[in-house]
């Protein structure tokens, strides 16, 4: 009598065996149980075998993405497979949702047209050192930090959905509303912020966005193919950069800019080289830290500052380093 | 021969055994375990999350198995991804008798030949959606003629002549745009089209032979 082996299987899947063991396999395979087992040696064997990797991750993401675009009520669902359609695979992207893109984009490019920004929009904006307080009209408050700019629409239609531009630093405040209206903050880069009552600093600038959450909870919605939604607990800091990675940290490093508005910066465990990142931003000055050991090395605290110098010169002395300036960027060692 | 001491009485046990009958079918001593335990719990209460789970284990190994049929990394990757999207969609699962792994791999391996039929075969064939096939049990006879037919795919390319092939492939498996083929290897992009043109006569005259 003939025995199957899992080796007669691997050889059978690789295509490498004989007429007779084919013939064995075959017959073995007309009883249920045994192609489980069969199907168990296939996935071993595309494991040890693959003919290509694909990106698992992506593709997941493409699919939940997929999904999430038809849960949402009102908007268009991608062309779905029907059982016994024509075409057994959709096109690469989907065909239907293109045509109301396109037909999105007419309309927008056509209401640009006919009216320009300034008569459409309200624009707050602020200088290097100024910071501005705004007060909405559904009583949120936007608190608008230097070079900054805060859009909205001049024609108040705010009894549906809320929605500004920021492009810059600001620090919101929104407040609630009795029937949930979700509030909407729009980026330069990719992301789109939707709250419903709470407290959260938004930095928006032309190549990423970072977005830390204070009270009350924040769905972030990607502009990409392939990112789905996230949601932000308080504590949490949001960072979307160039290579479209979204990276959530708690706020153990996290320094509250919020505190510019009284010219402090608050660190919490925050590392050198991320306080050295943070004067990059704020003062335009790049800070080299050559020792790595000094670079990871934690602060806490608040300090008060009126020029960046300020500041290099109180960790200087606290934590026992020298600041020199070459070339119009300080070196600390 | 005494089979019951081959027999291990676990639930959660395959054991591969064929009673003694006319004509002597294989006998195997082969053992599995249910290795989908756990998802099948967490289908339960959470079918999407099951699916998730479905499509982080066996994307990469369904979309391996495909590309040996349509020999295009994109389109079985959209094959893959398009029968996890109708497995969670139509809610096949709760149909799946069997472990979903083999549910699967049936399915891509249909959606694969339907595919190819599509591209390759006589007009007007006949395509049925993968779910129709499992349950019309023909997926034993089906999986039979699929083994032969990507073993054939697999010589009739690797018997190409070498340009040939290496132009096919560029073509189709990496989904390379003819312009850049005819860069890369330094040729006009009338050579690259009728080089693709011939390898794809010659798959569709394989295929067709076959009826499918």
């Amino acid at each position: 009598m003939s025995v199957i082996t899992k080796d007669i299987i691997y050889k059978y899947i690789a295509g490498q065996a004989t007429v007779i063991q084919k013939r064995l396999i075959e017959e073995w395979l007309l009883y249920p149980e045994n192609q489980e087992i069969f199907y168990e040696c296939m996935e071993e064997w595309e494991q040890r075998h693959p003919q290509f990797i694909p990106d698992t991750e992506k593709a997941l993401l493409a699919y939940q993405k997929r999904l999430y675009n038809e849960a949402e009520p009102g908007k268009p669902a991608i062309a779905l497979q029907e059982e016994n359609d024509d075409r057994p695979l959709p096109e690469r992207s989907s065909n239907r949702q293109w045509i109301w893109y396109a037909a999105a984009l007419l309309l927008i490019s056509l209401g640009a047209a006919i009216f320009k920004d300034n008569i459409l929009y309200r624009h707050y904006t602020t200088a290097e050192n100024e910071i501005k307080t705004v007060l909405l009209p559904d009583n949120s408050k936007v608190t608008i930090l230097g070079n900054s700019d805060l859009k909205l629409t001049r024609i108040f239609n705010w009894k549906k959905d809320r929605m500004v531009w920021l492009k810059g630093q600001a620090i919101f405040n929104v407040k609630h509303t009795r029937d949930n209206r979700p509030f909407f903050v729009n980026t330069p880069f990719k992301t789109q912020i939707q709250v419903l009552g709470t407290e959260f600093d938004l930095y928006a600038s032309s190549d990423s966005t970072r977005i830390f959450l204070n009270e009350g909870s924040i769905r972030i919605n990607m502009d990409s193919a392939f990112f789905s939604p996230v949601i932000m607990k308080p504590g949490d800091l949001v960072k979307v950069g160039n290579n479209n990675a979204v990276q959530i940290r708690n706020n153990q490093f996290y320094w509250q800019f919020r505190t510019q508005v009284n010219h402090t910066l608050v660190f919490n465990k925050t590392p050198l080289s991320d306080v050295a990142l943070i004067m990059k931003e704020q003062f335009g000055k790049t800070i080299h830290i050559p020792d790595t050991a000094l670079g990871n090395r934690m602060i806490s605290g608040s300090y008060k500052w009126t020029t960046e110098k300020d500041i290099l010169n109180t960790l200087a002395l606290m934590m026992n380093f020298t600041v020199t300036y070459e070339n119009n960027e300080a070196v600390l060692k | 021969m005494n089979f019951s001491d081959n027999i291990k009485d676990q639930s959660n046990c395959y054991s591969a055994f064929s009673p003694p009958h006319a004509g002597e079918p294989p006998y195997s001593a082969i053992e599995i375990e249910d290795r989908e335990l756990f998802i099948k719990q967490v289908f339960k209460t959470d079918p999407s999350k099951g699916c998730e789970l479905l499509f982080k284990r066996y994307y990469g190994i369904l979309c391996s198995h495909a590309v040996k049929y349509v020999y295009s990394k994109e389109m079985a990757e959209d094959l893959v991804a398009e029968v996890f999207y109708k497995f969670w969609k139509n809610k096949y699962y709760e149909s799946v008798s069997g472990s979903y792994r083999s549910y699967l791999f049936k399915a891509v391996r249909n959606t694969a030949l339907n595919q190819l039929k599509k591209e390759f075969g006589h007009s007007g064939a006949n395509i049925d959606d993968y779910e129709e096939e499992i349950r019309n049990g023909q997926d034993i006879l089906q999986l039979l003629e699929a083994e032969e037919l990507s073993r054939l795919i697999e010589k009739t390319i690797g018997e190409l002549p070498p340009k040939c092939q290496l132009v096919f492939l560029m073509s189709r498996l990496d989904s390379k745009k003819n312009q850049e083929i005819a860069r890369n290897l330094n040729v006009s992009l009338k050579a690259v089209e009728a080089h693709i043109s011939k390898a794809l006569t010659i798959l569709r005259s394989v295929i067709q032979e076959r009826h499918i």
